[in-house]
């Protein structure tokens, strides 16, 4: 029987993860076909991340995933030849510039779009081999794009991304140069140099906290329409279908039992349509300055001035109203806030008191306007008898049908839109689900059929209450309908007869994640996001003020102070001397002792090994002389004696300091002379005694 | 290498300056947005930026650049002799150049803190010669390449490259004499050598160690070993180096004539080497490291023409009466008179001519040799 010829895959240095038997070399490894490097390199992960960050502009979560996916094909078609010549490629980049710019609602999201176009440029280069020059453009590119997702992408996930950046452009400016330079291999990795990273870090927070901030001009707008670019169209459809937002977030309230915030009311129905009505803007009464104390207290920071348009969210009776990035501000015929001209300020913020209690009473002309509605079949009103049988007086009523709502009827998003010639009954005879501004409607057409004058308000409702910072995410997912109903003595009653569901569910508190989770928004909102001008200033002041008193007291007790300050001084000096000792005395130690005795143990090993397959090292015997014996006698573990050999050689003789990695290596390299050994021992009887006259053993 | 008292340069690369640019279209929309995460964007470029400078003003610094006086090197081969190029910073270093007016001499990819690294220089002298080293321009971009640091290093290096020498025959010799090790024979036998030619009755004053018991044992009386008496001769090779020939034909020349002298050596004759311009001689023993006679080639420069004649007539009166002259020609005007002449002192004459100059004129009872770029025809 012959014996099986032993051969060893283990080559020293190398990292053998399986990578041919593990998941990650089954699926994933045949997908990036050639272009495997490309998928490690920093360069290519930089436009990766410049692509899914611009793809944040399109406000949804869906287009990052896409421009992710395409990144991924188009490294993987990058070898073949699909790439387009110089003349096609500018022509294409200009298309998509021009296109670019038409998307966007202001001159700024405008300029972001901007960066769409480049994406076009990016996305023809990754097709083909690039010069050094090409890539110090396309890492630019890159960079103008993860700028775009700072200004789209406000939440504290952003972090992620700005750690990815911090690290991807350190290593994408570090290999572009080293390949200017003419070097093949370059490593800048933040395990290896992580002093340098931390550095930059720093720096990036030291630049962000002190570098001037100037406010460029900003155009006031006046031409303000109800809620032109608002979360929730000024017309409302109730027999389309509702989609989800983008989670956007619009602005923070901090303020105790905040309500339904309203920013405007639609209460002209014209058979299909609900609208706002000829008077909606019109002045109905001042907003004070000064406040009463009784009175509930909300701070505002608004992210997203455009998306309000005029209209300044409020809940309750607001009493008093005073901000920093609108002027004239007044409550309008519908019970909302406006205001005539807003521009945008470092930071928008407006502080609103409010009277929870408070009756809102109407005049019989508003009462009146919210009455009208085209006529409704008899089914419909038998629906009305039905939910409000059994309880007495308009209120009761009123709730009861509210509350047949909510238990009978489902909250859902996206649902087909309804019967456009009888879109009340086919709701709420046949669907029976839908989302907010159906529910609304329905009950405000219920209502005005009761004989109640009844609107619909559009606003938002606060569910994300930051626990730490005590305020209130509103993003454009809290955007909400309800309807609004005017009761004798009760004035202007708020009912809401969308079924709960998971979107509007409170928010649970406690728990340390929870928590922390709590902590992060808090710091990242208000001290990273709101970091303006002003805060820079009060830091200034801080910062001086804080100096100015330490000066003070020094000068007060000078002689204690010297006597401080020499004791610091030469305990300063006294440590940075015996740093310098240690670390003299560790580089000799290390230098001289460690690196040689290290290397010695390590060899000593090897010859261990060799010397249980029979090839004892003979006094004098020069490494090289043992090296040549072993890799006749066992040849197949010929590069891994060779390896330990010459790392040997170089620390113990050459003065070379072990590099990082070569403890695993060599422990690799023995584990694998020893397997090798192990398999030529193992032999068939009728071979043994050739192997034995071959290696010499006695 | 010393620094020169002149002020460091750390100035931003063509890469920093438009990354710099982009800073300031970056800040430019920083001024129109509403939230303040544009400056940990900018921070980041800023940051990279801050560090560049830092480490680059290390590197200006910290970084000790030792070489040799006076490097040797081979016209075409890489510097045999190494850099040692020291970091004394606690940071470790990178993407360093040092060049040299004469080209790049090394790069550097990494050089850890505290560390000394040997490197080789990567520059290649296409041609023999002196090239001095009294300036190299030690530059790093590290780590990213937006700002360069530059500094002048001062030094009174020079590198000697020698020409590429190659195997040939060695040129004829004469004025034989004995010598341990010649490769020559001649008639005479001597009681010590490496060629055996027979043995003889023992005389007085022979050596017993000489003794060949062998042939002794046979009866025939004591008998003595002896040899082929080892002679070394004397050559002297006169390297023709008029510029009008142009440089690419000296140079084949000056190669030939090395090339000749170093086989010459190793058969173990004397060489004496000529430059006619300058009237300089070089005397070298046999089975000497020839180091001398190769840097006297690198150090012998093109000339104005000069007559041939007349610069053999003063080397006569300077080298061996015995040698034989070896001219190594690079144009034919004066080379028939010059060789008549020497005939006419009773020298031996050998001549090498390039490979395109013809042959026929000269006398018969010359040896004429063509060389080209890397052979010579015998």
């Amino acid at each position: 029987m012959q014996g099986t010829p032993y051969t060893s895959n283990a080559k020293a240095g190398t990292a053998g993860y399986g990578t041919s038997g593990s998941w990650f070399g089954r699926i994933l490894l045949p997908l990036m076909g050639r272009q495997r490097e490309k998928f490690k390199d920093p360069f290519y992960l930089l436009i990766l991340l410049g692509f899914i960050s611009q793809g944040f502009f399109w406000e949804n979560a869906i287009m990052p995933v896409v421009l992710a996916i395409l990144w991924f094909l188009l490294i993987h078609l990058s070898g073949k030849k699909y790439a387009v010549n110089e003349t096609t490629e500018i022509l294409i980049l200009l298309l998509g510039l021009l296109v670019s710019i038409h998307f966007g609602r202001t001159a700024f999201m405008r300029s972001l779009s901007f960066g769409n176009g480049l994406l076009v440029l990016q996305c023809m280069r990754m097709l083909r081999p690039l010069t050094p020059r090409e890539k110090c453009l396309s890492a630019g590119i890159a960079i103008v794009n993860i700028a775009v997702g700072s200004q789209m992408m406000l939440e504290y996930s952003y972090i992620l991304v700005l750690m990815a950046a911090l690290v991807l452009i350190l290593q994408t400016f570090h290999k572009l140069e080293a390949e200017v330079c003419g070097f093949a291999e370059s490593k800048f990795l933040p395990s290896a140099k992580w002093k340098e990273f931390t550095f930059v870090f720093i720096a990036m927070i030291v630049f962000f906290m002190i570098f001037p901030r100037y406010k460029a001009f900003s155009s006031v707008t006046t031409n303000l329409s109800i809620g032109r670019n608002a979360p929730i169209a000024p017309t409302l459809d109730p027999a389309s279908g509702g989609m989800e937002g983008s989670g956007r977030l619009i602005m923070q309230i901090s303020g105790d039992d905040v309500g339904y915030l309203k920013t405007f009311t639609l209460d002209t129905f014209d058979g299909t349509r609900w609208n706002p009505g000829k008077h909606a803007t019109a002045y109905r009464r001042n907003l004070r300055l000064e406040p009463r104390t009784e009175l509930k207290y909300r701070k505002v920071t608004v992210k997203e001035i455009t998306l309000l348009n005029g209209s300044l969210p409020t809940d309750g009776y607001p009493v008093a109203l005073k901000g920093n990035f609108f002027q004239d501000e007044y409550v309008s015929w519908q019970g909302s806030v406006r205001v005539s001209r807003y521009w945008p300020a470092d930071t928008n913020i407006y502080e609103y008191w409010t009277d929870l209690t408070k009756i809102q009473e109407a005049d019989s002309r508003e009462t009146a306007s919210c009455l009208k509605i085209p006529e409704l079949s008899a089914r419909t009103v038998k629906f009305i008898t039905d939910a409000t049988a059994g309880a007495v007086g308009e209120y009761n009523k009123a709730r009861a049908l509210e509350k047949h709502f909510r238990d009978n009827f489902t909250y859902e998003l996206g649902t087909y839109d309804l019967n456009r010639l009888n879109p009340l009954e086919d709701f709420l005879f046949n669907e029976k689900n839908g989302h907010c501004e159906r529910y609304a409607s329905a009950l405000a057409l219920l209502f005005r059929q009761m004989g109640i004058p009844s609107r619909i308000a559009i606003g938002f409702v606060p569910t994300e209450k930051n626990e730490i910072g005590g305020f209130y995410n509103i993003r454009d997912t809290n955007a909400h309908a309800w309807t609004e109903a005017y009761l004798p003595e009760r004035g202007w009653i708020i009912f809401d007869a969308t079924p709960v569901s998971d979107r509007i569910l409170q928010r649970q508190t406690g728990g340390i994640a929870l928590t922390m989770r709590d902590w992060i928004e808090f710091l990242w909102y208000q001290k990273i996001v709101g970091f303006t001008s002003n805060d820079q200033v009060m830091l200034y002041k801080f910062t001086v003020g804080s100096i100015d008193v330490a000066t003070e007291k020094i000068s007060r007790n000078s002689g204690i102070a010297i006597l401080l300050v020499t004791g610091l001084l030469m305990l300063i000096g006294a440590m940075v001397l015996l740093k310098r000792y240690s670390a003299r005395k560790a580089y000799r130690l290390e230098s001289i002792t460690y690196a040689e005795v290290y290397a010695e143990h390590f060899y000593r090993d090897l010859l261990r090994e060799l010397a249980s397959a029979g090839i004892r090292r003979s006094p004098f015997e020069t490494p090289g002389e043992i090296l040549k014996r072993a890799s006749v006698k066992i040849p197949s573990a010929s590069p891994e004696i060779s390896f330990i050999t010459d790392e040997f050689c170089k620390i113990r003789y050459g003065g070379r300091k072990p590099e990082e990695n070569l403890h695993d290596r060599v422990k690799k390299a023995l584990y694998a002379v020893k397997s090798a050994i192990r398999g030529r021992i193992v032999q068939p009887q009728n071979t043994l005694k050739t192997q034995k006259m071959m290696d010499g053993i006695d | 290498m010393q620094r020169l008292f002149n002020i460091p340069v750390i100035a931003p690369t063509k890469k920093g300056i438009v990354f710099l640019c982009l800073c300031a279209l970056i800040y430019l929309s920083a001024t129109q947005s509403q939230s303040g995460l544009l400056f940990l964007v900018l921070g980041i470029i800023v940051g990279a930026l801050v560090l560049n400078i830092f480490l680059a003003f290390q590197l200006i610094r910290k970084v000790k650049v030792d070489m040799d006086e006076i490097i040797k090197a081979t016209e075409g081969c890489p510097v045999p002799s190494p850099m040692k190029i020291t970091n004394r910073s606690k940071f470790s270093l990178g993407l360093i150049e040092i060049s040299s007016q004469h080209g790049i001499l090394t790069k550097i990819y990494s050089l850890p803190a505290v560390t000394d690294s040997h490197v080789m220089p990567e520059i290649v002298f296409p041609r023999r010669g002196i090239y001095p080293l009294k300036k190299l321009l030690l530059k790093s971009t590290y780590p990213f390449g937006l700002v360069k640091a530059t500094l002048n290093l001062s030094g009174s290096g020079e590198a000697v490259v020698f020409p590429d020498i190659y195997k040939c025959l060695p040129a004829q010799a004469s004025g034989f004499e004995p010598m341990v090790g010649g490769s020559c024979s001649d008639r005479h036998t001597s009681p010590s050598g490496f060629d055996f030619s027979g043995v003889r009755p023992m005389q007085s004053g022979d050596s017993f160690r000489h003794i060949h018991w062998k042939s002794s044992a046979k009866g025939t009386g004591i008998m003595i070993k002896e040899f082929s008496e080892e002679l070394s001769g004397r050559l002297t090779i006169i390297l023709d180096n008029r510029a009008s020939a142009g440089m690419e034909l000296c140079d084949i020349a000056a190669r030939a004539a090395g090339s000749l002298a170093f086989s010459s050596l190793d058969a173990g004759h004397h060489v004496e080497m000529v430059d006619p311009s300058r009237a300089d001689t070089l005397v070298v023993p046999p089975f000497s490291t020839g180091d001398a006679l190769l840097e006297f080639i690198a150090r012998t420069e093109l000339s104005a023409d000069f007559n041939l004649l007349e610069k053999i007539k003063d080397i006569l009166g300077k080298i061996s009466s015995r040698s034989s002259v070896v001219i190594v020609a690079v144009k034919r005007e004066g080379l028939d008179e010059a060789v008549e002449y020497l005939l006419s002192q009773n020298r031996k004459v050998s001549l090498y001519i390039p490979e395109t100059m013809k042959e026929d004129s000269f006398p018969a009872n010359i040896k004429v040799h063509k060389y080209a770029r890397n052979t010579i025809y015998q």
